[in-house]
C-alpha cells in the first residue's frame, strides 16, 4: 500500500474529500458573511442562530407540515431570508449610522435571544433529521465509503458558491453590490435604491446562512447550539482570508475544511483548534489576511 | 468629544473646582455605602458584583478609552481563576499570593494576545480576540489541572498574608473591596494621565496620532496588557470568593456578558461598568429566582439589543447627558 | 463487554471522563484476551465525526468502542450508520448511552448497537410497574438514570426515616448496613469508598422487526454481576477507603 506521512494513501485521500465536504460548510458561511459585510460594513453575529435556523425551520417543515427535504432546501433559506430582511429594515437600518461595532453587537444580542427561545422550546440535545430518500446509500470508491449524501452536499455547496461568485464579479446587479461597497453615496446619486439594495444583501446573506443550515440538518443533529461554535471558527477562516474578495472567502473556506480533515488523522487532539492556529500563522506573517485589502 | 470653551480662564477653572469637589463627594458617599454594605446585604452577593465591575472596569479600559471592542475577555478572567485555584489547591499559596500568580498568567496570556490582535483593527479585533479566546477555552477543556469540564471545587480561602482567616466573609468582602478600589483607582489614573490623553486621540483619530509621532501600537499594547491583567486580577479574587474556577468562565458568553455590563452602564463613562455589572449580575440574581429562569440568555438578549437601539450611551452616559443639558 | 470480538478500535472524547473510561474498557478488553487496535481522541463537541468513523472502518477492528458521552455518542452513532459501518460487519459498542438517546436515534439508525446498562424499564416486573407510573406522568420510559436516582433518594429518604437523624454520618451507616432491594436494584449495596455496587446488563438495540413499540429498545443478553461489573474496592483510589 502507498503510504503518504505514514499513513495509507486511500485513507488519505478519504480525509481530504471529507475535509472538503467540511470546506463546503465554511465557504457558505464565510460567503454570507462576506456578502453582508461588503455593504453594511458590520459582522454578522447571529449569522450562526440563522445557521441554525435553517435547520430548524427544515425540522419544523418535515414534521408538523409533512414538507419533504427538496422543498425546505428552497423554501427554509426563503423564510429565514425574510426574516433576516426585517431584521435589517427594522433594527440594523436604524443604527447604520453610528459606529459598525453596534451592529454587530446588536445581532450579538439577535444571536442570544434565537438560540435561548430555541433552546427552551428544544432542549440542548437536539433532534435527528432523516437523509432524504432518494440519497440513501452510499457507493464505495475503493479508497473509501462515500455516502451519497455528502456527495451531494459537496458538489451543491460549491455550485452555490460560485453561482454566487459569478453573480456578484459579472452581472449588472452584482455591479450595483459592488458599486455601492465603493460608493453609496454616488450610487444613491445616480438613482439607486441604496437602502433596499442593502435590506436585500443582508436577506440574501442570511439566506445563504439557511441554506447551508438546510444542507447540515441529515449529517449534524439538528440543536440550538450547532451554530454558535461554528461560527467562532468561521471567523477564524474570514480572519484568514479577509472579507475583501468573494473568491478569497470562498477559496480559504474550502483550504481550511481540508486544513482541518488532514488533522483529524495526524493528530486529532488538534483537530478543533488547527484553524486557530493558521490564524495565528497569518496574523504574524501576513496582518491583512490573504486576500485582505486593509491594514 | 471636548467642546471649545469660550469662558474665561478664572471662572473655567472655579467651574473645575466646583466640579472636582463634587466628584470627591461623591467618591465619598459612595465608599462610605460600600464600607457599610455588607450589613444591609448578602456579602458574598455584593463580592460577586465587585469582581465583575472590576472586571467590567478592566474590559471598559479598552473599548472606552481606546476603542477596541475585545470579543475575548473571559480568556483573561478565566486564566486568572484557574492559575489562582491551582496555586491554593495544589500548593497551599496564601491568598495574596495566589492572586498575584493568576493576575501574572493573565498579563503574559494579555501580551500573546494584544501582539497578535492589535495587528487588525475594527471588527477583525473582535473577531481575532473571540478565536483566540476559544483556543485558550480548548486549552482549558483538556488541560489536566483545571478539571476539564468539572472545574475545580472547593479551592482554600486561605489566610491572608498567613495572619487574616478568610472564611469570614466580612474579612473576604473588605479585600474585595480593597482589590476593587486599586483596580479601579488605577484605571482612573490612567485614564487621566497623558497615556490615556494620548489613547484618546488615537481612539478618535488614529491616522492623525501616528502623524504626530506617536507610536499607536505600543500605546494600544500597552493598554490591552493592563486590561488583560485586571481581568485576570477579577478573575483571581473571585476565585478566591467563591472557591471554585470553572469552564464557564473562559466560556465566549462570558465574553459577551462583560460586553453587555459595559454597554448598559455606559462605554468611556468611569462608573458605568461598575452600574452596569451590578443591573447586570442583579437581573441574573431575580431571573434565577423567578419561573424565568431559563429564559436568561433570551432576557440578556433583548437587553443587548434594547440598549443598542435605544441607549447607546448606558445608564451613566444617558445620565450625563441629561445633567449636561439641564443643570448647567 | 468481551462479547463481540477481539480487537477493538476505540473513539475517545479527549477529556478526563473519556479518558477514564477509555482506561477501564482497555484493561477490561485486554483481561479478556483482546486486543486494542487503535485509540483516537476526538475533541469534546466535535460536530463531525466522519473522519474518525473512515478510520475506524480503515482499522479493520470487529468492534468500534465508544468512550464518550451525550450529544458526541449520538453524533458517532448517525455518522456510523451513514458509513455503514455495522454492515461492512463491524459491532459499535456505546460505553454510555441512555435509553433517551437511543430513543432520539430510533431503533433504524442505532440497531444492533451493545451497550452496557445499570437497569433497564422492562427488565424485570418491578421495573415495569414503576416505570408505567413514570410513563403515565411524562409519557416517557424513564432511563437509568432517573430509575437510579428515585432509587437513591429512596434510599436515602429510608435512611432518615430508620435512623430518626438527618445527620450525615448516621443516614450513611444506615445506608451501607442495608441492602437496596426495590425496582432498581436486587441485593445491591454501598461500599465503603460511596460505590453503589448493583448487577450491570450487557443490552443490544434490537432491530425494527423486533422493536413492538417507541420504547421497545433494549433485549438484556448477558448480566453482569456487581462484583465484577465495577472496579474493586482494593482498586479504588477513595481516600474514605482504609487499607
Amino acid at each position: 500500500m502507498t503510504m503518504i506521512f505514514g499513513v495509507p494513501a486511500a485513507a488519505f485521500f478519504g480525509q481530504l474529500l471529507l475535509g472538503l465536504i467540511n470546506g463546503a460548510f465554511y465557504a457558505l458561511l464565510s460567503l454570507g458573511l462576506a456578502v453582508i459585510f461588503g455593504l453594511l460594513k458590520i459582522i454578522n453575529f447571529a449569522h450562526g442562530a440563522q445557521y441554525m435556523l435553517g435547520a430548524f425551520a427544515a425540522w419544523l417543515m418535515l414534521n408538523m407540515l409533512g414538507i419533504n427535504y427538496w422543498a425546505a432546501l428552497f423554501l427554509a433559506p426563503l423564510i429565514v431570508g425574510i426574516i433576516g430582511v426585517l431584521i435589517e429594515r427594522f433594527l440594523l437600518r436604524r443604527i447604520a449610522h453610528v459606529d459598525h461595532i453596534y451592529g454587530l453587537l446588536l445581532t450579538f444580542g439577535l444571536a442570544l435571544i434565537i438560540q435561548g427561545v430555541f433552546t427552551n422550546w428544544f432542549g440542548v440535545s437536539g433532534s435527528r433529521y432523516p437523509v432524504p430518500e432518494a440519497l440513501r446509500g452510499g457507493v464505495n470508491l475503493g479508497f473509501m465509503f462515500l455516502p451519497y449524501y455528502r456527495a451531494w452536499v459537496v458538489v451543491i455547496a460549491l455550485l452555490v458558491c460560485f453561482g454566487v461568485w459569478f453573480m456578484i464579479e459579472k452581472t449588472k446587479l452584482g455591479g450595483y453590490l459592488r458599486a455601492g461597497t465603493e460608493n453609496p453615496a454616488l450610487m444613491q446619486a445616480f438613482g439607486i435604491n441604496v437602502p433596499l439594495l442593502v435590506t436585500l444583501t443582508y436577506g440574501f446573506g442570511v439566506a445563504l446562512a439557511a441554506f447551508a443550515g438546510v444542507l447540515a440538518a441529515p449529517i449534524y443533529s439538528v440543536a440550538p447550539g450547532m451554530g454558535a461554535n461554528l461560527l467562532i471558527v468561521v471567523f477564524a477562516v474570514v480572519v484568514i482570508g479577509g472579507m475583501g474578495s468573494i473568491m478569497g472567502a470562498i477559496i480559504t473556506g474550502l483550504a481550511m475544511g481540508i486544513i482541518e480533515g488532514l488533522t483529524k488523522v495526524y493528530y486529532p487532539e488538534a483537530s478543533n483548534t488547527v484553524i486557530f492556529l493558521v490564524m495565528i500563522l497569518v496574523l504574524l506573517l501576513r496582518p491583512s489576511g490573504l486576500f485582505g485589502k486593509e491594514a | 468629544m471636548s467642546t471649545t470653551q469660550t469662558v474665561k480662564p478664572s471662572v473655567a477653572l472655579e467651574a473645575r473646582q466646583a466640579a472636582d469637589r463634587r466628584r470627591w463627594m461623591l467618591y465619598g458617599v459612595m465608599l462610605a455605602v460600600a464600607l457599610v454594605a455588607p450589613f444591609v446585604a448578602y456579602p458574598v452577593f455584593l463580592m460577586k458584583i465587585l469582581c465583575f465591575a472590576l472586571f467590567a472596569c478592566a474590559f471598559n479600559l479598552l473599548l472606552g478609552y481606546a476603542g477596541l471592542l475585545s470579543f475575548g475577555h473571559a480568556a483573561f478572567l478565566a486564566t486568572g481563576g484557574y492559575y489562582t485555584g491551582y496555586m491554593l489547591s495544589q500548593h497551599s499559596l496564601t491568598p495574596e499570593l495566589g492572586i498575584l500568580v493568576g493576575t501574572a498568567a493573565a498579563t503574559v496570556l494579555g501580551v500573546l494576545f494584544g501582539v497578535l490582535s492589535i495587528r487588525r483593527q475594527g471588527i477583525y479585533f473582535a473577531m481575532i480576540t473571540l478565536a483566540l479566546a476559544q483556543m485558550v477555552f480548548f486549552f482549558y477543556l483538556q488541560a489536566d489541572f483545571t478539571g476539564g469540564e468539572d472545574g475545580m471545587h472547593g479551592i482554600p480561602r486561605g489566610h491572608l498574608f498567613g495572619l487574616i482567616d478568610m472564611t469570614n466573609n466580612l474579612n473576604m468582602y473588605y479585600f474585595v473591596l480593597a482589590v476593587f478600589l486599586f483596580g479601579f483607582l488605577l484605571i482612573q489614573r490612567t485614564i487621566h494621565s497623558p497615556f490615556g490623553q494620548v489613547l484618546k486621540a488615537i481612539r478618535e483619530n488614529e491616522p492623525r496620532a501616528i502623524s504626530l509621532g506617536y507610536n499607536t501600537d505600543a500605546y494600544k499594547l500597552v493598554a490591552f496588557v493592563l486590561s488583560a491583567a485586571l481581568a485576570g486580577l477579577a478573575g483571581s479574587t473571585k476565585t478566591v470568593v467563591f472557591q471554585l474556577a470553572s469552564l464557564t468562565d473562559a466560556h465566549w458568553h462570558m465574553s459577551g456578558e462583560v460586553v453587555l455590563m459595559t454597554l448598559v452602564g455606559g462605554v468611556g463613562t468611569l462608573f458605568g461598568p461598575l452600574i452596569g455589572a451590578a443591573f447586570v449580575i442583579g437581573i441574573e440574581h431575580q431571573l434565577a429566582q423567578s419561573a424565568l429562569g431559563d429564559w436568561v440568555n433570551v432576557v440578556l438578549g433583548v437587553i443587548f439589543v434594547v440598549c443598542v437601539l435605544t441607549f447607546r450611551a448606558g445608564i451613566v452616559g444617558e445620565i450625563q447627558k441629561f445633567m449636561k443639558k439641564n443643570f448647567r | 463487554m468481551a462479547e463481540g470480538g477481539k480487537n477493538w478500535f476505540i473513539l475517545t472524547a479527549d477529556y478526563a471522563f473519556g479518558h477514564a473510561l477509555e482506561g477501564d474498557v482497555r484493561s477490561v478488553v485486554e483481561a479478556n484476551g483482546g486486543r486494542i487496535v487503535n485509540t483516537v481522541r476526538h475533541p469534546l463537541a466535535t460536530n463531525d465525526f466522519s473522519s474518525y468513523m473512515l478510520q475506524a472502518q480503515a482499522s479493520g477492528a470487529q468492534v468500534v468502542g465508544l468512550a464518550n458521552a451525550g450529544a458526541d455518542t449520538v453524533n458517532s452513532i448517525i455518522t456510523a450508520g451513514e458509513f455503514g459501518l455495522t454492515q461492512s460487519g463491524q459491532n459499535i459498542a456505546a460505553l454510555l448511552l441512555f435509553l433517551n438517546d437511543v430513543h432520539a436515534l430510533g431503533v433504524q439508525t442505532a440497531q444492533g448497537i451493545q451497550l452496557t446498562t445499570g437497569w433497564y424499564w422492562d427488565m424485570d416486573e418491578d421495573a415495569r410497574a414503576w416505570s408505567d407510573r413514570f410513563y403515565q406522568r411524562t409519557n416517557a420510559r424513564p432511563s437509568m438514570v432517573q430509575a437510579g436516582i428515585y432509587s437513591s433518594t429512596m434510599h436515602y429518604l429510608k435512611g432518615v426515616q430508620a435512623t430518626g437523624s438527618d445527620k450525615a454520618a448516621d443516614v450513611r451507616k444506615w445506608m451501607m448496613d442495608n441492602q437496596i432491594n426495590d425496582m432498581f436494584a436486587k441485593g445491591g449495596y454501598v461500599r465503603e469508598d460511596g460505590r453503589m455496587v448493583h448487577d450491570m446488563y450487557l443490552a443490544q438495540v434490537k432491530t425494527p422487526a423486533e422493536s413492538k413499540n417507541e420504547w421497545d429498545l433494549y433485549k438484556i443478553i448477558r448480566t453482569i454481576p456487581g462484583d465484577e461489573a465495577f472496579r474493586p474496592l482494593s482498586q479504588s483510589v477513595c481516600p474514605m477507603v482504609k487499607k
